[in-house]
Formats: C-alpha cells, sequence, structure tokens
C-alpha cells in the first residue's frame, strides 16, 4: 500500500515487517525518527520486540551482539558521532559473525559541528567488516532493510543500509509498504540458534593465536566476498515477489559513452537528470549508481566502465591527506585493466550542500575540456565557470 | 548455511577442557594433612582426646564421644566433677575470649553418655594383682581388663575406690557416683578381694602367683605437723576426719583449718555443714593466689563463708586438756632451686582462739607395708618412666610414688604401668616417646592400641591458629546450688551442664589440630584442587596443585603442612 | 555431599595463590549449570581460557573491555523473547572494567535494571596489563603507575551503584567463603541488576606471599577497610559480618604495596577506615532493615 513516508519513516516500517525482536539503539540526529517511531510501534503492539534504551550507541551495538548471539533479530540505527563512537563495536560485531541490520543515517561527523548530509560517518567505517548498501531514496531503504535480513541470516554478516541525512531521512515521499504476508513469505523463517548452547557449553569468542586468527579473518574475508551473490540473488528474489529490483550497480545510459558520472545515494537523483539534460544537448553522457560499496563491485564496475573514455566520481565525503573515498576506490578496482577511462574525482554537497542537476552539468561539460586528471579531488565548493 | 556446525567454523569456539594443562609442575610443594593435638590434650594427664571426644558431642553422637574418652580414661563422671582441668589452663580459647569448661563438658559425657566397652581376646592373657583400689590401681586394673589380662585387684577397706570414696566429700563428688563408675569397671570381671590388706612379705608370694604386681596403695599417712600436740582434744587430722566424720567431738563454735590444699578446703566446708553455728577459718602459709586447691573448691569455699588467711603457718598449740588457741606466724613461701618448697618466718605472729584444729599438710607413705628398698630419700616408691620398681614384674602408681597428687595422674600412672606390664607379656619393645603427646608425660592408650590417627607430637598452639574466623562468644556458666542452702547437708553443689549447654559451648572449641569440616581449604583453593571426599576427608589433585599453600596458612586448626613432593620440579 | 563439581576446571593459568579465581569457582558453584557467563578483557579472561581451551563448564562469551553490562543485557532480553526461562546471565568484570571504563555502560544498564548479576573481581589495579593504577586502587597503595603511592582514595563504588536503586547490592571477600556464597545464592533469586564487589586479592600485585590470600581479605574484613554488608532496593543496608576492629596496620603490613608507608600515613589511613566506618553505621541506621 502506497504511503506518503519520509525516509526514517520507511526504515521504521520495514523494521516492523521484518519482525525483528530487538532493537537498542541511542538517539542522534537525523535518525531520531527512526528510534521513536520504534518506540511508538513496540508501546502499540505493531511491533512485537523489544526495544533497550541504550546509554550510548557503543553499549546499544554491544547489547545487539549478544543478543544477536543468543538467537534473535536485532535492529538498530545512528549516524555521525554516533557511528563513530560505535566504531570499536563494529569490528566486534563482523568478527563475532552476527546478522545485525543497522540503518545509517549519513550526517556531517565533527568538527567542525554541523548538521547536513555527508558520507563519511559510514565510510570511515569501511574496514570494520560490515557490508554495505547506500540506497537513494526511502523506498530503496525500506526494500533493501528487508533484503539484508535475508542475505545477513543466510552468510551470518552485518550490514548496513544507508541514507543521506535531511535529504532522505527527513523529505516525504511516496512509499510502497509490502504486505505482511509477501515479506513472511520472501524472509526466512526466524530460527536463528542460541549459540549459547546450555547441553553443550563453549567459551565463544575467546583469544586466539596468530594461526586461528588468519584462519578466522580469511574465512570472513571469502564469506564477504561470497555475500555479492547473496546480495544478488536477494534482490532478483525480491524483483520476483514485490517487482521492485536495484541490482549491485545500476547504469544508466552508459552505453558508448563519452562520459560516465559515478554517484551514491540521494545525489543520484539529480545526476539522473542532468544525464538527461546533457544528452538532449548532445552529449554522450552516463550514469552508474553505486549501490553496494562493501564487498566492493568489482566486476560490475569494469563492466560498466571499462569502455567510457571519461568518467566523474561526486564524492559526498572526503578523507583528508588523500580524496574522495568513492573515487579513490574506484580508481584501484579499474587499476589492473589494460586500459582504462580517465578518473576525476570531485567533491561536493559536504554537509548537504547544495549540488543541483546544473552544477553536474557543469562540471561534466568542465571535464570533457579536459586532458588529463590531477590526482587529488577537484572540490565543487568554491569552482567557478 | 545454517547448521551449528557453522559456528565452529566462523567463531573461536571452545570447548577443550583446560584439565589438559597440568598446572601441577608449577610448584614443588604439596599440601599435606596431618591432624595433631590441642595443647589440651598435652597438659592432660590422661592424653584424653578432647578435640575429638567435644566435636563428637556437637554431632550428637554422644555414644562415640563416651568411646573417645572411655579410651583414655576410665572415669569421666569422676574427673568432670574433681579434676584440676590442666586443659583448660592451656586451652588456645583462653587467648580469644575464655577457655573452653572441658571439665563440664566430660562430666556431662560420664553422666548422661554410655557406651558398650569392648574387650580383647588374648591368646595368653596374663594375671596381674593390683594392690590398692584408688584411682591408680582402678585405672590399671581397667587397662589391662580391657587388654584381655585377668586381674585381682587387693583392697584393704570393705570397699573399694580408696579416696574416691573418703577423701573427698559427697558435695564434690557423690558417692553415687563414683559407685556408678566402679559399678562400670567390675562389669568386666575383675577379681575382687576386699579387707585384705598386703604386707611386706604378701608382696614377694604374690609375685610368685601372679605374672605382676601394681602397687598403688596410696599414702594412708597424714604427714604430722613439726609441732608439739600432745594429748590435746581438739586436734584433728584431715584425710583422717573426711574418712571418720563422727570423730569429730562436742560442738564447736571457733575451728581452724590448717593448710591450703583440696584437703584443708573441704575439711572446713566439712565441718561448716556439721558445725552450722561455728565460725570456721582457714589458715594456709601460701599466699591467698596461690593456694594449691582447686580454684572452684576455693571459690566455693569463700562463698560458704569460710575465711582464708593466707601468709602464716602455727607456731603451738596452746592449751592442755583441750587446745584453745593457735599461735601462728607470718611467713613467706619459696621454691628452692632445687624445687623444694621452703617457708620464710616473717615477724608478725597473731593467736587464734579456738576450740577445734584440723591440719592438713598432706600425706605420707605407710612404710609398714612395704620393704625400704622400694623407696627413695624423699621417702616415695620409686618407679621409672614406665612405672617399673627396682624388683621386676613390681610396677607402682598413685600418689606413693610421688607425683602430683590428684585423681587425675593418679588414673595416668595406672593407665602408664598396664601399658608397659601388656608390652612386656608381648615380648614388645616400644620407646615411651611413641606414646606421649608432646612434650609432656602423659601417654595414650589409644595410640597404644593403634586406634590413634592424629600425630601426637605435633602440638598446636595459639599463635599457628587462624582466629580471625572465630567470633567472640560468652562461655558456660557452671550453675551451684546456693550457698546458704546447700550447707545444710552434703548435696552436690555443682549441677551437671544440659545437652544444650554443653553443645553451644562445645561449640566454642577451635578443635585445635583437629579438622572441623570447615571446609576452607575446600573453598579456598584457586586451583579447583582440593578434593572433599564422601568421609569429610580431603584430598589434593597433585595434578593440578600449585603449591600456593593457601590451604595451610588460612586452615584454623593448623592441619595443613606444605612439603616437599617426592620428585617434585619446579618449572620457572 | 559436596565432591568435585565445581564449574570452573582445573589446569586454569591464574598465578598461583589467585584470588579472583577463588571468587569465580565460588560463584559458579552457587549459580549452577544453567548459566551464561559474559567475560571481559582482565585476568578473568586468562583464567577462562585461550582457544580452544575452556576453564569454564558453562557457556561464555569473551566480550569487549567496556560492555560487561550491556553485553549480558543483551543476551538476558534475548533470552527473554526466546522464552527460555531460569537462566542466569552472570558477567564478571575487573575493578578497571567496573569502576573506570566500564562505568558508563554499567550505569545505564543500572537504571534500566536490566536482569543479570553483575560481579566485580576487584583485584584493585589493572593487573593483568601489569599493575597499573585504576580508581578502584586504594590511598597510598605502590603500582607501577603511582610508584611513590596513591595519592587518591578508593572511589566509593558501592554508593555510585547504591544509588541507582538496584534491588541488590552486596560487597564479599573470598576470605569468607560461606558469606560470598549466601550472597550471590541471595541475588540468584532476585530479579533485575544484581550487583556484587568482590575484594579479590592478588598477591603478584599486592606484592604479598601468595598463600596469604585468604588471611588478607580476612584481614581486609576484620580492620574494616572492606566491609562486608549488602543493600536491598538502593535503601536498606546490613552488615552481614561485624569486624573485629583489627587496627588497619595488620592489614597493611603484611603486602609490599603498602611497604613504603611511614607511621603519619598509616594513622591518616586509619582515620579515613574509621570514618567510613562511622558513615556506613550512620547509612545503615537511617533505614533499619527488618
Amino acid at each position: 500500500m502506497v504511503e506518503l513516508l519520509s525516509g526514517n519513516y520507511a526504515i521504521a516500517e520495514a523494521v516492523r515487517l521484518s519482525k525483528v525482536d530487538f532493537i537498542a539503539a541511542y538517539p542522534i540526529t537525523p535518525q531520531t525518527p527512526i528510534y521513536e517511531k520504534i518506540a511508538e510501534m513496540v508501546s502499540q503492539g505493531s511491533l512485537k520486540g523489544e526495544m533497550m534504551r541504550a546509554e550510548s550507541e557503543h553499549s546499544a551495538m554491544a547489547a545487539c551482539i549478544s543478543a544477536s548471539l543468543t538467537g534473535v533479530r536485532v535492529f538498530t540505527a545512528s549516524s555521525s558521532q554516533g557511528i563513530a563512537f560505535m566504531h570499536e563495536m563494529l569490528h566486534f560485531a563482523s568478527g563475532n559473525r552476527v546478522p545485525i541490520v543497522m540503518a545509517c543515517v549519513n550526517r556531517v561527523v565533527s568538527a567542525p559541528w554541523a548538521f547536513g548530509s555527508d558520507q563519511t560517518d559510514t565510510l570511515s567505517q569501511r574496514d570494520t567488516g560490515w557490508l554495505q548498501l547506500y540506497c537513494e531514496n526511502g523506498q530503496e531503504a525500506l526494500d533493501t532493510v528487508i533484503m539484508a535480513y535475508r542475505v545477513a541470516e543466510s552468510i551470518f554478516l552485518p550490514i548496513m543500509v544507508i541514507i543521506d541525512g535531511f535529504y532522505t531521512s527527513h523529505f516525504i515521499e511516496p512509499v510502497d509498504v509490502p504486505r505482511e504476508i509477501d515479506v513472511d513469505s520472501y524472509l526466512p523463517s526466524k530460527n536463528l540458534p542460541n549459540r549459547f548452547d546450555l547441553k553443550n557449553p563453549a567459551f565463544l569468542q575467546n583469544v586466539v593465536d596468530s594461526y586461528y586468527f588468519s584462519e578466522f579473518k580469511k574465512r570472513q574475508f571469502e564469506d564477504t566476498q561470497k555475500a555479492k551473490d547473496l546480495i544478488i540473488e536477494a534482490d532478483r528474489e525480491f524483483g520476483r515477489v514485490f517487482g521492485r529490483s536495484y541490482g549491485i550497480v545500476e547504469p544508466f545510459e552508459l552505453e558508448g559513452g563519452e562520459v560516465g558520472i559515478v554517484t551514491s545515494g540521494s545525489i543520484t537523483s539529480c545526476a539522473r537528470i542532468a544525464v538527461e539534460a546533457l544528452r538532449e544537448k548532445g552529449i554522450k553522457a552516463g550514469l552508474l549508481k553505486i549501490k553496494l560499496f562493501r564487498p566492493f563491485p568489482y566486476e560490475e564496475v569494469i563492466r560498466y566502465l571499462r569502455n567510457v573514455k571519461k568518467v566523474i566520481v561526486i564524492d559526498r565525503n572526503v578523507s583528508c591527506g588523500k580524496g574522495g573515498i568513492f573515487c579513490d576506490e574506484l580508481k584501484a578496482a579499474m587499476y589492473n585493466l589494460e586500459e582504462r577511462p580517465k578518473v576525476y574525482g570531485f567533491i561536493g554537497g559536504l554537509c548537504g550542500e547544495d549540488l543541483p542537476p546544473e552544477t553536474i552539468e557543469k562540471i561534466t561539460l568542465y571535464v570533457l575540456n579536459q586532458e588529463k586528471p590531477p590526482d587529488v579531488p577537484i572540490w565543487i565548493h568554491g569552482m567557478t565557470f | 548455511m545454517r547448521r551449528q556446525g557453522l559456528f565452529e567454523e566462523i567463531m573461536p569456539l571452545s570447548r577443550v577442557s583446560t584439565e589438559t594443562q597440568k598446572t601441577g609442575l608449577w610448584g614443588s610443594l604439596k599440601p599435606m594433612y596431618e591432624e595433631g593435638v590441642g595443647p589440651c590434650r598435652e597438659a592432660c594427664p590422661l592424653a584424653n582426646d578432647i578435640p575429638l571426644f567435644i566435636s563428637q558431642l556437637k554431632n550428637g553422637e554422644l555414644e562415640k564421644a563416651k568411646e573417645t574418652i572411655l579410651f583414655e580414661n576410665p572415669f569421666p563422671s569422676i574427673c568432670g566433677r574433681v579434676c584440676y582441668h590442666p586443659c583448660q589452663e592451656s586451652c588456645n580459647r583462653r587467648e580469644l575470649d575464655s577457655p573452653i569448661a572441658v571439665r563440664a563438658i566430660e562430666r556431662f559425657l560420664g553422666d548422661h553418655a554410655s557406651y558398650h566397652i569392648p574387650l580383647l581376646e588374648v591368646r595368653n592373657p596374663k594375671k596381674i594383682a593390683i594392690v590398692g583400689s584408688g584411682p591408680a590401681g582402678l585405672s590399671c586394673a581397667y587397662f589391662l581388663l580391657r587388654l584381655g589380662h585377668k586381674v585381682s585387684i587387693f583392697e584393704m577397706g570393705d570397699s573399694l575406690g580408696g579416696l574416691l570414696r573418703y577423701g573427698i566429700p559427697d558435695y564434690r563428688l557423690p558417692k553415687e557416683v563414683v559407685e556408678r563408675e566402679i559399678k562400670m569397671l567390675l562389669a568386666l570381671n575383675p577379681e575382687v578381694q576386699l579387707k585384705r590388706k598386703v604386707k611386706k612379705d604378701d608382696l614377694f608370694s604374690m609375685l610368685k602367683v601372679y605374672d605382676y604386681v601394681f602397687l598403688a596403695p596410696g599414702l594412708t599417712e597424714a604427714k604430722r605437723i613439726g609441732i608439739e600436740v600432745g594429748e590435746k582434744k581438739g586436734v584433728y587430722y584431715g584425710l583422717e576426719f573426711l574418712k571418720n566424720r563422727s570423730c569429730l567431738e562436742g560442738s564447736v563454735k571457733r575451728a581452724v583449718i590448717i593448710g591450703g590444699g583440696d584437703v584443708a578446703m573441704d575439711a572446713a566446708r566439712t565441718l561448716r555443714r556439721l558445725r552450722p553455728k561455728a565460725e570456721v577459718s582457714i589458715f594456709s602459709p601460701e599466699t591467698i593466689d596461690s593456694l594449691p586447691a582447686l580454684k572452684e573448691n576455693v571459690e566455693e569455699t569463700k562463698e560458704e563463708g569460710i575465711d582464708i588467711i593466707g601468709g602464716y603457718l602455727p607456731v603451738s598449740f596452746e592449751g592442755k586438756k583441750r587446745i584453745h588457741s593457735v599461735i601462728f606466724q607470718a611467713t613467706e613461701v619459696r621454691k628452692s632451686y632445687t624445687g623444694e618448697i621452703i617457708f620464710i618466718p616473717k615477724d608478725e605472729r597473731r593467736e587464734e582462739k579456738v576450740d577445734a584444729v584440723i591440719i592438713c599438710i598432706g600425706q605420707r607413705v605407710n612404710h609398714e607395708i612395704f620393704d625400704r628398698d622400694l623407696f627413695e630419700e624423699k621417702g616415695f616408691l620409686k618407679v621409672d618412666e614406665k612405672g617399673r620398681t627396682n624388683v621386676e614384674r613390681l610396677y607402682g602408681g598413685g600418689d606413693v610414688i610421688g607425683q602430683k597428687a590428684s585423681v587425675s595422674d593418679a588414673i595416668a600412672s595406672g593407665k602408664r604401668a598396664a601399658i608397659f606390664i601388656d608390652m612386656k607379656a608381648k615380648g614388645l619393645e616400644l620407646p615411651i616417646e611413641e606414646l606421649r603427646v608432646g612434650s609432656k608425660n602423659s601417654v595414650s592408650f589409644r595410640k597404644y592400641v593403634n586406634l590413634e590417627k592424629k600425630n601426637l607430637r605435633k602440638v598446636i598452639f595459639f599463635p599457628y591458629l587462624n582466629t580471625l574466623v572465630i567470633e567472640r562468644e560468652k562461655g558456660l556458666e557452671i550453675e551451684k546450688e546456693n550457698p546458704v542452702e546447700r550447707i545444710r547437708d552434703f548435696r552436690e553443689v555443682v549441677r551437671t551442664s544440659g545437652l544444650e549447654e554443653v553443645r553451644k559451648e562445645g561449640g566454642r572449641c577451635l578443635s585445635c589440630g583437629q579438622c572441623k569440616g570447615c571446609d576452607l581449604c575446600f573453598y579456598l583453593c584457586p586451583d579447583v584442587s582440593v578434593i572433599k571426599k564422601e568421609e569429610g576427608l580431603y584430598e589434593v589433585d597433585d595434578n593440578y596443585c600449585k603449591s600456593c599453600g593457601i590451604c595451610a596458612k588460612t586452615c584454623p586448626s593448623h592441619i595443613i603442612e606444605m612439603v616437599e613432593r617426592d620428585g617434585g620440579t619446579s618449572i620457572g | 555431599m559436596d565432591t568435585r563439581d565445581d564449574l570452573l576446571r582445573q589446569g586454569h593459568y591464574a598465578c598461583p595463590g589467585c584470588g579472583m579465581a577463588i571468587a569465580m569457582k565460588l560463584v559458579l558453584r552457587v549459580l549452577g549449570e544453567k548459566t551464561i557467563v559474559v567475560i571481559i578483557p582482565s585476568c578473568e579472561a586468562v583464567i577462562s581460557g585461550t582457544y580452544p581451551l575452556s576453564a569454564l563448564k558453562v557457556p561464555a562469551f569473551h566480550s569487549a573491555f567496556v560492555i560487561a553490562a550491556p553485553t549480558a543485557a543483551g543476551i538476558s532480553r534475548a533470552l527473554k523473547i526466546r522464552e527460555e526461562k531460569d537462566v542466569t546471565v552472570l558477567a564478571f568484570a575487573g575493578d578497571g572494567g567496573t569502576y573506570d571504563i566500564g562505568l558508563q555502560s554499567l550505569s545505564g544498564a543500572a537504571e534500566r535494571n536490566e536482569d543479570f548479576i553483575y560481579v566485580c573481581l576487584d583485584n584493585e589495579a589493572y593487573m593483568n596489563t601489569g599493575i597499573q593504577a585504576s580508581s578502584s586502587t586504594p590511598f597510598c597503595s605502590w603500582t607501577i603507575t603511582t610508584p611513590k603511592g596513591k595519592k587518591e582514595k578508593k572511589k566509593r563504588l558501592m554508593d555510585i551503584i547504591v544509588a541507582h536503586s538496584v534491588p541488590y547490592a552486596a560487597t564479599a571477600t573470598v576470605g569468607y567463603p560461606e558469606d560470598l556464597m549466601e550472597k550471590v545464592k541471595k541475588a540468584k533469586e532476585k530479579k533485575g541488576t544484581r550487583f556484587i564487589h568482590i575484594l579479590s586479592p592478588c598477591p603478584t600485585g599486592w606484592r604479598m606471599r601468595e598463600d596469604l590470600t585468604g588471611i588478607v581479605s580476612m584481614l581486609a574484613c576484620e580492620t574494616k577497610v572492606f566491609p562486608l554488608y549488602e543493600v536491598f532496593d538502593g535503601d536498606f543496608y546490613r552488615i552481614t559480618k561485624m569486624p573485629k576492629g583489627l587496627p588497619v596496620r595488620e592489614y597493611l603490613s603484611i603486602q609490599g604495596r603498602f611497604a613504603h608507608l611511614n607511621e603519619e600515613d598509616i594513622e591518616e589511613i586509619q582515620r579515613n577506615v574509621d570514618k567510613e566506618w562511622e558513615r556506613l553505621l550512620y547509612l545503615v541506621k537511617r533505614h533499619e532493615k527488618a
């Protein structure tokens, strides 16, 4: 049924439909409406789960991990400082192989203090072993949360479902909320085992030596790679049941392109409009939306971009001392190709700074006039055309 | 991918027991559990296993407790009334609050518990004659009977008991009690010959008929005072007076008892009962604080309105046909470097007007019984540490050998002689040290018959105990009859305590050297290496014990020692 | 009767004389087999064993340093959701993981009255990492990071916990095992956040002979340095063992970490101990528990 929902509330609906058992969270702008909505659903009984008012994000994730080990479906959500605060726990969760789904609502990590959309919070955690899926809008977020439980509980790895703070989290759009009965048929029935087996007791997660550390870590790495196929399968099956499918990347008009624009999250919607406008002007421009960031979709990125002459990557994030994170990962993915496109990295939209389609058109035109891409990213902020 | 076995592959799950790590190799010392004895047992002339019978009483095992006592002492009801309780004086608990009232507990068990005494069957029982049926003779008879020998008791009086019967008045030791305990002995079937006075020559013919003879005739004569008495009436001697109270003539207005021992106290208290209107005082050369009599006896004497004046010796008795006064000289009593008691006269003198005097300055041997050769210079029967005289197969014990003149010590000498007679009969040669408790003289019968599990050498003194676990508590209060009422007759003054009282008092016993089963070693072993066995014993698992020694240090009764393990190696 | 039915196995790698091992053993003995244990980085993790070994006969989880409390909370909440009844969730934490880095998460869990038993195994410093001071280290104690003796007093942890009105909080020490086990038993019978603070002497860190663990913890109680009491519902105090009132000197003199003390220090410590004792008596009187 189609409802007018903000991205946050859409995620809350997904949590309800997934019949999550346990939610431990801490309020932080712009995630709070998810937390509040879940509290309302629990108190009204529409979600038959338990909610823990954790006193910090670090404790929230800690409780999620141990509850998940005990064999219940868990969810949490956070942003910005909160995600940073639980950094230690993120490593701990993936190493413990727990199928937690966390909604991350991207916001600037201070300093300076500011409130606006910025992917640096989740991207800073890209080494923690969590799977990361970047969503363009509320509908995609709702759908992806449901898909995430199917994948996580199959491969036993935690998954972040990520949306832009304020743009996606707070904008209200029509969202098709699936029927409960359909979600029940799509998600596996909950029989997560309790790893604390009283009949055959074991000491879980005690200290290992370097040999066994490598064994377990290598296994985790391999399973993370395998997760890509599971996500593709889950997405395909979602399409079959609910009629919507997203893929792990989405190519748009990239065939025979001179220039491909690579985006993620809500910027993609602006980029779609920019690409159409450029095509009308006769420029063979295309778009690649990256949804799956971890595990990195090497194959798909190479497949869609190898024959494009120039690639523009717009990063709503920055790693000072290097560059835009999507751009650098993408460059690294294509490094081994014999022939590869010239990649121009742009940093823009930090803290939600306006990045309309016109600006994207302008930087595309700019790039078409450039010979060689610089090593460091170009800041859109302060650019004059 | 949902199999349970999956989780072992993706995260560390540990199920192998740490028992594969033999941490017992870390140290070379291992705890050794060995029970010892308390200073009470060392001090007791009878080597009574006091912590054991107290713990048996606490557990409600009254028969077992009686059995324990009867191993070392045939007369608990008697000793429980008259013993000078050296155990209480050395009880470790006195350092905390007050010593355990062992005597009262022994009395209770004597009066209220029963145990059927087993006799050993021996292939070659010997025939032993016992001369004298006081505590020493009866004790020797008892232990020899238990060892399976044939015993004949010769008593010159018309009933058994000796001093037990006539030397201690009923208000301290009722005759029914003596009868009851002697009856228990008679049930073991000795041959008894009453009214048989044994003289010098009899001894040698006895030695022909019997395999061994035990001499314990006692000191039947009173020591004469070194001042002239003459034919004055009203002068009596202590034990003779106690034996035959009717020798007291006429009414008495003012009596003086001379002496500071129990006989003096008893003479005074008896006189108080016979002549309620008389004014009775005791004059002793010793100071009030150092009277040789039992403290309880002194206290009860004072309660009965009898004055005790210390530091005086009589120098003359005044009067012609009847005594009318005694002249006393102030005296200081000292022990010489040889241990002899010497009296140093001081200047002051005082005169006491009296119409009766009872002299209680001790007893001496009646030499008409035996040969002079048997005696040493001080006039006592000469015996060695095994109770042997210088005549073969002739043993001696009791007051006659010059030891401390007490019932308990007499019983102890009888026990000792019985043990060594039996040893000789069996051709055994055990050194006496094997049977001794600690560094004192008492010997254990239980050890002799190989039923003693404790190490009698190991005496646990107060500094060894861990008393942090002990709460201070009030001790047992002994109930006595009202002093005004009780002097009307010879009723027993002290009441036997009740079961709950003695159990509560027994609860205060620290069980020095004896395992209480407090479980501290078991609970406090960090390495789960103290194992509790079903019978309440503990064992150590050498595979895992790291030699930390907490068990040894924390044990309240000091039973555990850390000793080198055989072939022990230490790692690192 | 009792035989070797402990839930802590032999062969663990605690130092000889370790008070923490004794505490763990006794707590587990009372709680029984239907217990899930949370272990955090601390000597307790070393004792509990490294992969593939376990010194625990019950299921356990090696969680992170800060999070003993929320980890236990997560498990107990999940058990309720799964309707698995009568399983006790136990968190073991050291003094560092309770007084310092873990204090926030413990406070959060206690405020929510999460259902688990939290046992603080207090050896009064960060011993696993080599004797560094924590806020539990007592006044004047030597540690490697307070080489001249700690200038600050030991934090009043029980007061902090009691301020959350938890249903049950108690102090205990290994020298009085029956008192300790009685308290664990009481805790087991209640619901909500139950807290037991166990003084666990460490011969290695306290610089004392390894056989003195039992004695020194008895002395801690008898000298009033570490009184044994319990608090019900944040209000009702009850002293479970009246100290004999021995002078504090007897406690200090057997530990090398106090060897550098002079007379003034000892007197000051005695004054502090007496003052804290008076304060405790006042708290007991204020609301007498029937």
